[in-house]
């Protein structure tokens, strides 16, 4: 019982530092609530991180809960994941905070109901829970999307998320009907036993309920043509709250699509494979088309975010396809966008902060000149996101197309790898707006502040990523993020 | 020792990237202090590792890292201080020691005085790494390094246009020569899957001769574009734009020599293919002879000591061709500090004569630069090979070598190069020292160069005059622990004394011509004008030919290429694509209409029609089946 | 004639039909938030039913969860309507165009 309630003690702190938020955030107390949320996220961390490398699967309060929410080293590596890109999220942004007047404890109360729930979706067993999960963390993140009311652009995408998002979670409840009633449980563990019990063709409406369930959870990550969201939100949502969604909220996603796909649907790989080959080849080019087209730098990273998940689904096919060690590459390649994508919007962040720029590529002409640092910072980080060699991102995306190719999806690497190079066309271009422009040469805003060390460590996180078994040899390498995730999808068998 | 070992290879990489730090900064003088006191550091560390292995310790080897692990390649990180590679760490720290303390003077008034430090200490680590790697993979990537710090050195002074041009020369030659190195390590590694030397030694008495040929060239391709070997030889007198403390060290102490360093270190290869050995000498006989020529007429004080570089990595090659190593390794040290000495001294005169390099406006500078002249004149004699300085045990250990193997023809070069080697260097000495004081038509007021420089330099004075009898015996003894120990004795004693007595009679009548010919030095406008004179001048018109045929085409066909190939084809293709992409990104834009009916609409039909397939798939699938 | 499981589903499914076409073909806000709810209770039925089905009351405690996901989602949407009227005066999705490609 103690034990038990040890192991979601992260959980509730953090719920209950959100409660804590929500009462003080009306006190004109000189409190610093960011520092403050960073502060509980980091206990959190801290407990989660003291049960990393144990292997244990542990069903919570069974006798309450059934066998709805489950503690296991998979969904540990998954909350530190969250735990510490929530927390990143926060502190880089902490120059940004500072120069937005509408940012009060409310805003981190509901950052921190939302890691609640992307901690509970990595948690979840059984399908109800999980889409509980799922429409705590939905819910706090629409209004955090459209937190800035006075922002015509913000409104616009707060509507278009909970209405598009509400759509999508009607569509998982029909699969969930549909599950429910083709198995009489929405438990992962009795529906696969479900399935192991009766033959292959007798699981129609199982398949279509779980292609329901999958299509919610792709509209979350923001494939084609599920996607129509992505952009328009990432631009209308404060910078904040699109760093979450761009990495951590897609973090916690991965975390259940890996969870159903390894435990229960790799059975029915049969009828997977083919929906998910044409929901990737759609993904990797109408990203790349969406990114394209962009004359605006959030935008054009939304877009970008699209290709991304285009990536991690090449490997998510190749699970289907039998090839289990491909899930370490999303987990890897779920780290190296966090890093990359983080330092990128950090930037945005601290110009935003302190410039108060639109963020178009016009902006940047001769940023280079103006702000050598973080310039050179920019190209480290559109370099690893092209997936250029020695960077984090390249590795990730050379685990991706590898596992692929291991998987006998040749075509699919081979697209990938055209679509990594298509991408060199628009991160490149803004490498080139800030380097090939003069300037008329502007003052420097660049000091040592939380901001910036943060960026520069995420630069040095992606250079280390790509170089680092060559230069340190006493830090952990890239290896060790790999071997940590061979650890915990152990626990999933 | 492990800990000295490290001591000796980073502190230079410590300093430079101190230097570094400030590199964009005014002159600030402790950087210059700081990369002398850890290189001084390196220097200390380097000589207990000598005293060490001096006093019969075994080889220090540590493997820092694994550097590379992809599947079947493994290249550990490792570094290895043995009787070859510790001789080599002395020559570089001394050498660069003094060159660093030196430059503080030298560089007194330059403003990137930071910068240079920075890249001095940046070469000196990159030295170390070649020298002490245990693997030909560490030695290239110190090959490359010193390469880099070459090539950023001679282009120091960026703002001349020559500075630049020479810069890239060098780096180009060298890497035309590099790429014949790397073929080499292809195929030891082919071979022998490993590039450590151990392995590969012990692999080379089971590989095929022809195999051990190939390697053999390729390797020797590299050594010849690092020291300067015919035909890839001219950019090292054109390196003389940089500094002259970089020439010092660079381009006649360490980097040049690399090339020597590494046939020596490839001993056993080199034993096992005779031939090979036999041509890398003949080379090296023929650069002796060539680059002394050269020397003979040239009026740049800097360039004649480069062709005398040159000439004497000449005789290195020699010996190490004909599987005299150790006697190589100890022309090596020996050249290296009365070469070194030489240019420091030569750096003297171009300060006080506000850098005028012809030594026909100079003469009687004796007076007004006593030390320099005296150091210059000590290391010219121990150039020219006279009893009892270093030149002389170790060149005429040379002269000796090729005798005794019966290579007569070399020999008799080598002689005859000695001779002019005496010539040329005491042409220098007569027209910048003595005679009359030609400098005061031009109008200069030379000064001697501060005290602290000469002091610094003292160091290699001592070590040019006594290198040669305090160091043979026990260096011998050291040195052959690891090399093929040969023992190089003309039988007959008679002989031996008539060679010897015979070689310094002829230096020795050298000089007195030299000295006679230019104490005062008339500018001989007949001579100028024979045929030979301006052959030797314009060097044999090898850097006309180079331009002529090599780049001059070459630049023509880049043209063609450049109008042709690159904007016709190569970038309308690249444009053509991106255009593509960015119209179809633009296209597609209008399907992104920002309406929330339709992206509803893509979400529903999105649905069903995947539905629509996958139950389609699948159901054709189960009537395939079925 | 007895009621069976099958009508229900097939209840269930029209009403999700409808929802979807309103989803579809709807241009008022507040006419899309109905189309969504009638999308949730077309699935609340199917809960219902399958769970008299099986005899198993779980089906049923979803049924509840389901209600109370919706509300709040209408809480959430209703709540941005309001702000959305206030400052643009309208409810027509037509208007919320100002970002696009």
């Amino acid at each position: 019982m103690i034990y038990e309630l040890f192991l979601i003690l992260p959980m509730m702190l953090i719920v209950l530092g959100a409660l804590m938020l929500m009462l003080l955030s009306h006190r004109e107390a000189p409190l610093n609530r960011n520092m403050l949320s960073v502060l509980i996220l980091a206990l959190a961390f801290g407990l989660t991180l003291s049960r990393l490398g144990e292997a244990h699967s542990v069903f919570v309060f069974e006798a309450i809960f059934g066998r709805s929410f489950i503690v296991d080293s998979f969904s540990t590596l998954f909350d530190l994941m969250i735990l510490g890109g929530a927390m990143l999220t926060l502190l880089i942004n902490h120059d940004y905070f500072k120069s937005r007047h509408y940012f009060d404890g409310d805003f981190f109360a509901l950052v921190l109901f939302a890691v609640f729930g992307m901690m509970a979706l990595s948690h979840a067993h059984e399908l109800i829970s999980a889409f509980i999960s799922l429409e705590i963390a939905s819910l706090s993140i629409y209004a955090l999307v459209g937190y800035n009311s006075d922002n015509p652009k913000s409104r616009e995408a707060m509507m278009k998320y909970v209405v598009l998002g509400s759509l999508a979670g009607a569509l998982f409840m029909l699969g969930l009907a549909l599950i429910y009633g083709a198995t009489g449980s929405t438990e992962l563990g009795a529906i696969a036993a479900h399935i192991a019990a009766h033959p292959q063709d007798a699981h129609t409406m199982l398949i279509i309920g779980g292609f329901f369930v999958m299509v919610t959870l792709f509209f979350k990550i923001g494939a084609v043509p599920f996607h129509a969201w992505v952009v328009d939100v990432y631009h209308g949502a404060p910078l904040p709250v699109t760093m979450l969604m761009a990495s951590t909220f897609k973090i916690a996603l991965f975390a259940v699509i890996l969870r159903i796909y390894l435990g229960d649907f790799a059975a029915l790989g049969d009828f997977w494979s083919l929906p998910l080959q044409i929901l990737c080849v759609l993904t990797l080019i109408g990203g790349s088309f969406l990114a394209l087209s962009q004359s605006n730098i959030k935008r054009m990273l939304a877009g970008s975010s699209v290709v991304h998940a285009g990536y991690m689904l090449i490997a998510l096919n190749a699970i289907t396809l039998g090839n289990f060690n491909a899930s370490e590459s999303i987990l890897f390649y779920l780290m190296s966008y966090f890093i990359s994508s983080v330092g990128a919007f950090g930037i945005l962040s601290f110009l935003a902060a302190h410039e108060h720029k639109q963020l178009t590529f016009e902006d940047f002409k001769g940023f280079g000149y103006s702000h050598p640092y973080l310039a050179a910072m920019m190209s480290i980080f559109m370099l690893s996101l092209a997936g250029f060699p020695s960077t984090i991102g390249f590795l990730g995306k050379f685990y991706i197309f590898t596992g692929a190719i291991e998987a006998g999806q040749i075509a699919l690497a081979a697209l990938g790898i055209f679509v990594a190079f298509v991408s060199i066309f628009y991160y490149f271009r803004l490498i080139a707006t800030m380097y090939f422009y003069d300037t008329p040469k502007t003052e420097q805003h660049f000091g040592f502040d939380t901001t910036t060390v943060l960026i520069l460590l995420m630069a040095i996180l992606s250079i280390w990523g790509g170089i680092g078994t060559a230069l340190l040899p006493y830090l952990p390498t890239p290896d060790a993020l790999i071997e940590l995730s061979r650890h915990a999808i152990t626990s999933l068998d | 020792m492990e800990l000295y070992l490290y001591l000796a290879l980073f502190s230079p990489l410590a300093g430079s990237l101190i230097a570094a730090l400030f590199g964009a900064r005014p002159k600030t003088l402790f950087t210059g202090v700081v990369t002398s006191a850890l290189l001084g550091l390196s220097l200390v560390s380097s000589t207990i590792l000598l005293f060490y292995i001096l006093g019969g310790g075994a080889a220090v080897h540590v493997e820092m890292m694994t550097w590379m692990a992809t599947g079947d390649l493994y290249i550990p990180f490792g570094f290895l201080v043995d009787q070859v590679s510790v001789t080599m760490m002395m020559v570089v720290t001394v050498v660069s020691t003094v060159v660093h303390v030196y430059s503080i003077g030298y560089m007194d008034h330059d403003k990137s005085f930071n910068r240079f430090f920075a890249w001095l200490s940046a070469f000196v680590f990159s030295m170390m790494v070649l020298v002490m790697s245990d693997n030909f993979a560490g030695l290239f990537i110190g090959w490359e390094g010193v390469g880099l710090c070459s090539w950023a050195l001679i282009g120091f002074w960026y703002h001349k246009e020559s500075a630049i041009w020479a810069a890239n020369e060098a780096f180009i030659m060298n890497r035309i020569a590099d790429l014949g190195m790397l073929i080499g390590l292809f195929l030891i590694y082919w071979n022998v899957g490993s590039l450590q030397y151990d392995r590969f030694f012990e692999a080379v008495v089971t590989l095929d001769q022809s195999v051990l040929v190939m390697i053999g060239i390729f390797l020797f391709i590299g050594a010849m574009g690092k020291s300067a070997q015919f035909p890839l030889h001219t950019w090292l007198a054109d390196a003389m734009e940089g500094p002259t403390p970089v020439s010092a060290l660079i381009h006649a102490a360490t980097m040049v020599t690399a090339g020597v360093y590494l046939v020596v270190r490839a001993n056993p290869l080199y034993e096992m293919i005779p031939e090979v050995g036999y041509f890398v000498a003949s080379l090296g006989a023929f650069v002796a002879m060539f680059a002394a020529s050269m020397a003979l007429v040239n009026r740049d004080m800097k360039r004649i000591i480069a062709y005398s570089t040159l000439s004497q990595l000449g005789y290195m090659f020699v010996a190490a061709g004909l599987g005299a190593y150790w006697v190589a390794l100890f022309h090596l040290m020996a050249h290296a500090f009365f070469k070194a000495l030489l240019f420091l001294g030569a750096g003297n005169v171009m300060h006080a004569m506000s850098d005028e390099l012809d030594p026909f406006k100079m003469g009687g500078l004796k007076k007004v630069m006593k030390g320099t002249w005296i150091m210059m004149t000590l290391a010219s004699v121990a150039l020219a090979g006279i009893w009892p300085l270093a030149g002389f045990f170790s060149k005429d250990l040379i002269l000796e070598v090729a005798f005794v193997e019966h290579h007569y023809v070399l020999y008799t070069v080598l002689l005859l190069t000695a001779m002019l080697t005496a010539f040329y260097s005491f042409r220098l000495v007569a027209l910048i020292f003595h005679g009359e004081e030609r400098y005061k038509e031009y109008g200069s007021h030379p000064h001697e160069a501060y005290t602290f420089m000469l002091i610094a330099m003292s160091p290699l004075a001592l070590l040019a005059v006594i290198a040669g009898f305090a160091f043979k015996g026990s260096y011998i003894d050291m040195v052959t622990a690891v090399l093929p120990a040969t023992e190089y004795h003309v039988h007959s004693p008679v002989v031996f004394w008539i060679m010897v007595i015979g070689t310094q009679l002829l230096v020795g009548a050298a000089i007195a011509y030299a000295y006679k010919k230019y104490q005062n030095a008339k500018i001989d406008k007949a001579f100028e004008q024979r045929p030979c004179y301006k052959v030797l001048f314009n060097q044999y018109y090898i850097p006309h030919f180079y331009e002529e045929y090599i780049s001059k085409p070459y630049r023509e066909l880049s043209h063609v290429a450049w109008k042709q190939l690159d904007l016709r084809v190569v970038d309308a293709t690249v444009d053509g694509i991106a255009t593509l992409f960015y119209k179809t990104g633009e296209q597609t834009h209008t399907m992104q209409n920002g309406n929330l009916s339709t992206m509803l609409r893509w979400m529903v039909a999105g649905t069903v029609l995947l539905l629509a397939l996958g139950v389609a798939f699948t159901v054709g699938i189960s009537v395939v089946a079925g | 004639m007895e009621i069976t499981l099958t009508h229900y589903l097939i209840l269930s499914t029209l009403l999700f039909a409808i929802g979807l076409i309103g989803v579809m073909r709807r241009t008022n806000l507040l006419m899309l938030f109905f189309a969504t709810e009638i999308l949730l209770n077309a699935v609340n039925i199917g809960f219902a039913a399958i769970s008299r089905y099986y005899g198993d009351l779980t089906g049923q405690m979803f049924a509840f969860f389901v209600i109370a996901i919706a509300a709040s989602e209408v809480a959430v949407g209703l709540g941005l309507l309001i702000v959305w009227f206030k400052r643009s005066g309208g409810i027509d999705l037509t208007t919320m165009t100002s970002m696009k490609g």
